[in-house]
């Protein structure tokens, strides 16, 4: 069977935890202090906010932003994703009593694709014009895909799945998956924070990988024509 | 395109308004995605010096994590105090790019004066593994006490964009998961005996 195993140009993750927390807490010195950073780690950390209401931190090359309803891991540098693992399960085990109501594990992956063509062809194919949108629009084109599935396991929930041309590279494919997992009324459920670890632990590197999966499917699927080069 | 409608509250706290950009758009239903306010610019009001007055006023809303002269010295001017919201944006995203082309992880298997061996795999099938000994001088001065016998560690060979630039980059970090609980201990130690039981020697 081919396989069409690109590399992507660029590549991401982001992790949202959904629940209520207090941003404040999160400054560098408190990552120091919980051996999560080291010295000239919290040195160089960049500190926009950390207040009351809003805490927006870089350290150890994650993007930190917590609001009170919200709090989110970032990283543009793929590399740093078993360091932001460490760094949520570290976070959780230490507020064992967050309330937490639902987490996202977010991957994404830009892919160069050379030719304008097959680039347009990608997009016609996910999302064909000639049944409904050359009758309505002039030069109709995609702009954004999202595909819905169900996960199952011990960790049930959705998988969203959204591809659109990418603003990074062009012309570039943009692919974004996103683990949902939606806990119970963290009112009622006392062992929120733990659920959160086990399915970090579980569904993390599946979580990590699908961006690519969908991206590689996709282009595999969908080839160039004849004299097109992919 | 459809904005999230601007939330605004009274008084001190802040307020959100949404300037989404190419792909950190809200997404219907799905709460976690990157992301509902993914991009938003936050309105605090920040001190504002006066020329002449010799002071300045408390900063009231969010204050920065290393305290300046403007927010950590309450004013004790008569004048009426006065604070000018100023927009601030929060992105959720770090800027950068980077090309992943090699991950391995795996384990210390050693640590000498000098150096450390590690045991290495792209995946977990992978047979063999791969065995690497890395001077201890590659990690940061911090890690080097973490590079323990079972430490766990991560290596990534990628290209790393700095600007236009674009550079070759090796890193090597040892991770820091929090200590196993007596519960998943056991169940680690149940998980090898069955599969040491279950291995047919000749």
């Amino acid at each position: 069977m081919a396989t069409n195993n690109r590399t992507p140009e660029a590549e991401g993750l982001e992790v949202v935890v959904v629940g209520s927390f207090n941003p404040a807490i999160f400054h560098p010195e408190w990552f120091l202090r919980q051996k999560l950073a080291g010295e000239d780690d919290v040195k160089e950390a960049q500190v926009n906010v950390v207040g009351r209401d809003v805490t927006d931190i870089e350290i150890c090359g994650l993007k930190v932003v917590c609001i009170n309803d919200r709090f989110s891991l970032a990283t543009a540098n793929i590399s740093h994703a078993a360091k932001m693992q460490d760094f949520l399960l570290h976070i959780f085990a230490l507020l064992p009593h967050t309330p937490v109501t639902a987490c996202g594990i977010n991957s994404f992956a830009h892919y160069l694709i050379g030719d304008t063509q097959y680039w347009n062809k990608i997009g016609h194919t996910l999302v064909p014009k000639e049944l409904i949108w050359n009758g309505l629009l002039e030069k109709p084109g995609m702009q954004s895909v999202i595909v819905k599935g169900l996960r199952k396991g011990d960790f049930p929930g959705e998988i969203n799945i959204r591809v659109e041309p990418s603003q990074k590279i062009q012309p570039g494919l943009y692919v974004l998956s996103n683990y949902h997992y939606q806990m119970a009324d963290a009112a009622i459920d006392s062992d929120t924070t733990e659920k959160l670890l086990n399915f970090l632990k579980a569904e993390w590197k599946s979580a990590l990988e699908k961006a690519r999966i969908v991206a590689d499917e996709i282009l595999l699927k969908i080839r160039p024509d004849d004299g097109e080069h992919s | 395109m459809a904005n999230i409608p601007e939330i605004s509250t009274c008084g001190n706290q802040p307020r959100w308004i949404n300037e989404f950009q190419n792909d950190q758009r809200p997404r219907g239903n799905a709460g976690t995605q990157v992301m509902l306010r993914s991009l938003f610019t936050l309105l605090i009001k920040e001190p504002v010096r006066r020329d002449g007055m010799g002071s300045e006023q408390e900063s009231a809303v969010v204050s920065t994590a290393a305290p300046t002269e403007t927010t950590d010295r309450i004013t004790t001017s008569s004048r009426p105090r006065s604070v000018i919201p100023r927009a601030k944006r929060l992105n959720t995203l770090p800027k950068g790019r980077y090309i992943l082309l090699k991950k391995y992880e795996g384990f210390v298997t050693s640590r000498g004066e000098k150096s450390f061996t590690a045991r290495l795999s792209e995946n977990a099938s992978d047979y063999p593994v791969l065995e690497a000994e890395f001077d201890l001088e590659e990690l940061s001065e911090t890690d080097r006490s973490l590079a323990v016998d079972g430490a766990a560690l991560v290596w990534t060979m990628g290209y790393r964009y700095e600007g236009n630039t674009r550079k070759r980059e090796s890193l090597i970090y040892l991770r820091r998961l929090p200590p196993w609980k007596d519960a998943e201990a056991e169940l680690a130690k149940k998980a090898a005996d069955e599969l040491t039981r279950d291995i047919l020697w000749k």
